[in-house]
């Protein structure tokens, strides 16, 4: 599979495995060249995890997984990162502490794009995931199933297969309870507590012996349910939706057998795929609320100011995605779901709150002139110019229609009459903000 | 968009044709005695699995109890509940339920469930949601209801939610979701008040040009649609002065307050689903009182609302109905709290609702329990929606419910 290495393809790989992508981004690739882009997005994270300082409210966890999206060098294994936390949907309404949720964050970070099972281990022995999931109260001959069901129903098999099978019984949950009995806390970090384990004889997927939760991890990750079922999430997270029993999941399946769970090599096989830059693909997917505040800031070369936390915080709330905060173990729901109602609304309320961000008390901090360019070409712009200008800028592929709609907004005046447009520091700081609000509510900038 | 429901009502009686064209149970829902308005239904959707067996207590069945033998921490003290009939009472936080049962204005159906229940929150809520226990239904009982009423000029049902929900979505058309009225303003610069105009008349120049391209665009573009129009809607909506007290710091209670405010208004909304999380108790279920203080907010809310619904006139034309995907684990679990069970009470709340135990409570027996250990279920989840359906709102339940013969429960008056 060669991949047409073009300014449409690069937009979208880019835009997919980061957070929108800009002119600059989109030359730069380009110029590198299709592999070398390709490597530097799959590269593993240099460094360390950086932890915030020490945080006390939601909104500051919030500000700062945001501004580490807007300013990553690595924007795929910040990317990947969200999935990880959608998938392994963990909320600080239960946890409580802001510094279990970052060591959280940091346990899906670390493991991003490595082995799958690894992924599992750590999250199994993360102390946010245990208080979420309850199982540093789950000990023998008081058993908590908690984990033991959600391991096997969200994060690894599902509950049923591609044929529409039950993949576990109720006996199957109490069997996986009983091999994580003991793993516990102790002063907020991972125990393991032998007198409250289980070292009976389990059986699990056929399994039968004194099996304890790493035992399990094993299992589950190279059950052939698991092996579809994670690539089958990471492609319609990355590409578009696919079911379980598409084929095109036998062919990702086969690719997580192969490298025994790896996500970067079932990353990169994705990233290489014909269907990946196929039309089904392109633009096909409605951005994440978070991908939305991002994307917008990034695009529009802003910046975020620290100090509004509890607004920040109000911004995802109200866009339908509280990071740190999902509504329940499943997560978000995607796709259409996140445009209902008060979802669109909230785009259209807080793409205007951007736009016309203003003065030193506004977190949010751009020059509309700059999606302009050059002072002096200013003169020769139009309104179809404009429209054009802003538009590529903020990485929209509009309809006809609504290039007809903007460029008749540009045009009137407060009494909605057709006027002459003068590119002038009046027009730059209203009707081009206007420009930027409406652009930002369309539909067409909703979609990646 | 200006159309009121009544004003619809009105415009229909000068069209006798028209009736020809409606089922003949919605003919009679519509076409209700003097006095009595078009009915409405409110959804309260306990998320996570309630734990039936403490919001409505078997404390004294006939036949041996063994509520107590099964739930050693967790079971509410006998001194607690608060007794109704046979043997079954009320968590003490539901005290201010107590007495509309006793006047006959609370039906209470019991162990209910579907066959082959499923434990997961996800199966079990689109179960519950869509009245299919087949999990394959696209679409949600109440929205085939109102796929039943055909599409209305504006939204007669409304999500008080912040993402779609499944119960309400059909082919009935438009339903927006949505969880506060003072968002809907179409936003505009405070520093170019005079440009607010040309914004909007931009954007809905935008969502009508992408109306029917397909896919994400065209429901984006409707849902704008929708979106300006309540925005005009909601414009017109008078506040609403609460007579009753409801719990500060519950989303349910904002929920209710919410729906009685378009209930007052009378533009056409008449069906809420209020989906309320937080019962997923796994652990510590009782520490500090926490599901206890969860049914007093249950209680104390739906008092409210029905206080609220007496003073706009509402009160013989609105049923509340009170569900949960599970009830919990007959035993409790080593962690203080129970994991997921299966059948549960539903309640059914309002003037209308015949008050008393509509279906008797499954058998404590241990001898009784299911292979997995469950209470056995008593009645259909179908049952329950289905009468609701048919002798509330007046539609086709059989459609409604394929493959499913309905038994009218002793819900309503």
């Amino acid at each position: 599979m060669t991949v047409t290495w073009n300014a449409a393809n690069a937009a979208h790989l880019l835009r997919r495995a980061g957070f929108g992508a800009t002119a600059k981004d989109v030359d730069k690739a380009l110029k590198a060249g299709f592999e070398k882009t390709l490597a530097g997005l799959l590269k593993p994270q240099q460094g360390k995890f950086k932890r915030p300082k020490p945080v006390d409210e939601l909104g500051e966890l919030q500000c700062w997984w945001i501004a580490r999206m807007l300013k990553s060098k690595h924007p795929l294994a910040e990317k990947l990162t969200l999935f990880w936390h959608n998938h392994f949907a963990t909320s600080i309404a239960k946890v409580e502490s802001p510094d279990l949720m970052v060591l959280h964050v940091g346990t899906l970070q670390q493991h991003a794009l490595g082995k799958f099972q690894d992924l599992l281990l750590a999250v199994s022995r993360d102390p946010a995931m245990l208080v979420w999931l309850d199982n540093r109260s789950n000990f023998a001959g008081a058993i908590n199933e908690n984990y033991a069901r959600e391991l096997q129903e969200l994060f690894t098999t599902g509950v049923l297969d591609k044929d529409g099978q039950p993949n576990y019984t109720e006996l199957d949950v109490v069997e996986v309870a009983r091999a994580f009995t003991g793993w516990t806390l102790f002063e907020h970090h991972f125990a393991f507590d032998a007198s409250g384990h289980d070292f009976g004889t389990k059986t699990v997927k056929g399994v039968t012996g004194a099996l304890d939760g790493t035992d399990v991890l094993a299992i589950l990750a190279a059950d052939p349910s698991t092996a579809r079922r994670i690539p089958q999430k990471l492609w319609s997270f990355f590409a578009y939706p696919v079911a379980l029993d598409d084929p095109l999941c036998d062919e990702l399946a086969a690719v997580y057998v192969a490298s025994d769970g790896r996500i970067r090599t079932i990353l990169e096989h994705i990233f290489r795929h014909d269907a990946f830059y196929s039309d089904t693909a392109q633009r096909a997917l409605v951005k994440s609320p978070v991908e939305f505040l991002v994307a917008a800031l990034r695009l529009l070369g802003a910046t975020l100011h620290g100090g509004y936390p509890s607004e920040i915080g109000d911004v995802l709330t109200e866009l339908g995605q509280a990071l740190f905060a999902p509504p329940s173990v499943f997560g978000w729901k995607e796709g259409d779901q996140w445009v209902g109602t008060s979802g669109l609304l909230a785009r259209n309320t807080r793409g205007e709150w951007i736009a016309d961000a203003r003065g030193k008390n506004h977190p949010v901090k751009y020059a509309p002139s700059k999606l302009l360019g050059k002072t002096k070409e200013w003169a020769a712009l139009d309104a179809p110019a404009v429209v054009a200008r802003v538009l590529a800028a903020l990485d929209t592929e509009a309809s006809p229609s609504t290039v007809a709609a903007l460029t008749a907004y540009l045009q009137a005046d407060d009494a909605g009459q057709p006027q002459p447009l003068v590119v002038d520091a009046d027009f730059v700081d209203g009707k081009l903000r206007g420009l930027i609000s409406l652009v930002l509510g369309t539909p067409e900038f909703q979609l990646a | 968009m200006n159309v009121t429901r009544r004003n619809f009502l009105k415009s229909l009686a000068m069209l006798p044709a028209g009736y020809a064209l409606l089922p003949q149970g919605l003919l009679r829902a519509i076409m209700a005695p003097p006095g009595a308005g078009p009915r409405n239904l409110v959804l309260v959707d306990l998320r996570g699995g309630n734990d039936g067996l403490n919001m409505v207590v078997p404390y004294g069945l006939a036949g041996g109890s063994y509520y107590g033998e099964f739930r050693q921490s967790l079971a509410v003290p006998l001194s607690a509940v608060l007794p109704l009939a046979g043997g079954i009472g009320l968590n003490p936080g539901l005290l201010a339920l107590k007495a509309h049962f006793h006047a006959g204005r609370l039906a209470i159906a019991q162990g209910v469930s579907y066959p082959e229940p499923s434990f997961s929150h996800e199966v079990a809520q689109r179960i519950w949601q869509t009245g299919d226990p087949a999990n394959a239904a696209p679409d949600g009982w109440l929205g085939r209801f109102l796929a039943q009423l055909g599409v209305p000029s504006s939204p007669s049902a409304v999500a008080v939610s912040g993402t779609l929900e499944l119960l309400v979505t059909g082919s009935g058309g438009f339903v927006p979701n949505f969880q506060h009225l003072q968002d809907f303003s179409f936003p505009s610069d405070d520093e170019h008040a005079g440009d607010k105009a040309n914004r909007r008349a931009a954007y809905a120049a935008i969502t009508a040009g992408l109306a029917g391209s397909g896919g994400h665009l065209a429901t984006m573009a409707d849902t704008s649609t929708g979106i300006l129009e309540l925005i005009d809607l909601f414009a017109t909506v008078p506040p609403f002065t609460s007579v009753g007290t409801y719990p500060a710091g519950s989303s349910l209670s904002s929920g209710l307050k919410l729906t009685m405010r378009l209930l007052h208004a009378d533009i056409g909304m008449r069906y809420f689903h209020i989906p309320w999380g937080g019962f997923d108790t796994h652990a510590d279920q009782e520490l500090d009182g926490f599901h206890s203080k969860r049914m007093a907010l249950l209680g104390d809310a739906l008092h409210a609302f029905w206080q609220d619904l007496g003073s706009a006139g509402l009160a013989d034309d609105t049923l509340v109905v009170v569900f949960s995907e599970f009830g919990r684990t007959v035993h409790e679990n080593g962690s203080g709290g129970t994991d997921h069970g299966s059948v549960a009470p539903v309640l059914v709340f309002g003037n209308a609702a015949v008050g008393g135990l509509a279906t008797p409570h499954p058998s404590m027996d241990p001898a009784d329990l299911t292979e997995s250990g469950e209470l056995p279920m008593t009645t259909d989840l179908r049952d329950v929606f289905g009468t609701l359906v048919a002798d509330w709102l007046g539609g086709d339940a059989a459609a409604i419910f394929p493959g499913h013969a309905l038994t009218t429960l002793p819900l309503l008056v």
